[in-house]
């Protein structure tokens, strides 16, 4: 959500009314409680230098290309690592093994946008294919399907909201932001929310749409949060 | 920014290996500078150069910044690589072997395009209307160079 704000203010400059319509905008969204959760996990993220728990590994893999998990990004509260899409070189094309969002309408999200917004950020198409089917899986039992941040916004805006949980601050989740790329790579980023238990973390992943079958990968959570003691905040945030 | 590599990017080729490292390159009242995101391959490596804006400051440090071009407004971030031999490396020039690779509001993502040889390596930084003077910090070259033989390629017809 952030980024979608600090996009349009890249493009619209950080004066003027439609950049004083997003701060609007932006203000509304981090003072709605249903979206405390979400906007409590940026702030943590940008508050804190994490220390890794190197992980690296390929996680899945077709004909076309493979997944690829870097990281662990390991914080006070949680972790993050990412995974990359990687189409095998030559593969290019529409059907290049890639990972990509469509457009999405932000005024699902926020309610009437000024026109500027809609020309910048209103297109309305669907991902070319579904994203990776990812779950995560912690020891004491629980197990997350791990869905993207702005489509479940968009869902929770439109109030489809049944089959979701809150964000509350002392529940455990896990949550993915993908769009950001690298030239012959996009990147997804996943977020977990509190530290693992002590045991296995799985990886669960399956991209039927390339052909990459389940595949099951383990972290090790007790070296999360091991690491995770030295991370340190930043001094900006004392 | 300059335009795609017509070889493959070595993320493509290789499964890189993230390096255990955070550096605070610089910091002030106004915004802290750091580095993380380490990744090597064995014909480069990737970093995240990220800046944390002080929610209270009373000023906006973020502009002007250009992290894909040469040319950076008066005060806004420098970020550069100097080599142990002394070579020096910006983004954007022409032949440079620091190349922007993307990023969002706060940080940006660089690859430098030179094989790691156990030369030490510093990040060479400058940010003036953050309030964050000129300096530098040391990379350990011999960690990205060991790091880079942990790499494996990512298909099987390769190595």
């Amino acid at each position: 959500m952030r980024e979608i704000i600090t996009a349009l203010m890249a493009q619209e400059g950080t004066d003027g009314e439609a950049a004083e319509r997003a701060r609007r905008a932006m203000a509304r969204l981090e003072a709605n409680p249903r979206y405390a959760g979400y906007f409590g996990m940026q702030r943590e993220l940008g508050a804190w230098l994490p220390a890794y728990h190197p992980a690296d590994a390929v996680i899945g893999r077709a004909e076309d290309g493979a997944l690829v998990l870097h990281g662990v990004a390991c914080y006070p509260w949680g972790f993050a690592f990412t995974i990359a899409s990687v189409p095998r070189p030559g593969i290019e094309g529409p059907r290049a093994f890639r990972m990509e969002r469509g457009g999405i309408n932000p005024a699902e999200l926020m309610g009437p946008l000024p026109a500027a917004m809609r020309h910048a950020l209103g297109r309305e198409f669907p991902d070319p294919v579904p994203p990776p089917e990812l779950h995560v899986g912690f020891a004491d039992g629980s197990r997350f399907r791990v869905i993207d941040i702005v489509d479940e916004m968009v869902d929770r805006a439109q109030a489809k909201t049944s089959a979701l949980e809150d964000w509350g601050a002392d529940q455990r989740y896990v949550r993915s932001t993908r769009g950001s790329r690298m030239e012959g790579a996009a990147v997804m980023t996943v977020v977990g929310w509190k530290l693992p238990p002590p045991g296995p973390v799985t990886v669960e992943v399956e991209w039927r749409a390339h052909g990459v079958p389940l595949s099951l990968h383990i972290l090790d959570g007790v070296a999360i949060s091991r690491a995770a003691q030295r991370a340190h905040p930043r001094a900006v945030f004392d | 920014m300059q335009p795609p590599r017509a070889v493959p990017e070595p993320w493509q080729l290789w499964l890189g290996t993230t390096l255990d490292l955070t550096l605070v390159l610089g910091a002030s009242n106004i915004a802290e500078l750091t580095a993380h995101s380490l990744v090597v391959y064995p014909e480069g490596w990737t970093l995240t150069v990220d800046v944390a804006v002080n929610r209270f400051a009373s000023v906006d440090p973020m502009d002007p910044v250009d992290p894909g071009g040469a040319e950076v407004g008066p005060g806004g971030l420098r970020f550069g690589i100097r080599f142990a031999d002394g070579t020096r490396a910006l983004p954007g020039l022409p032949g440079s072997p620091l190349h922007w690779r993307g990023g969002t509001a706060h940080d940006d993502r660089y690859f430098v395009n030179r094989e790691p040889d156990g030369g030490d390596i510093f990040l060479v930084y400058e940010y003036q209307s953050a309030g964050i003077d000129r300096g530098a910090r040391r990379i350990d070259g011999a960690v990205l160079r060991d790091a880079a033989a942990l790499c494996t390629p990512l298909w099987a017809n390769r190595r």
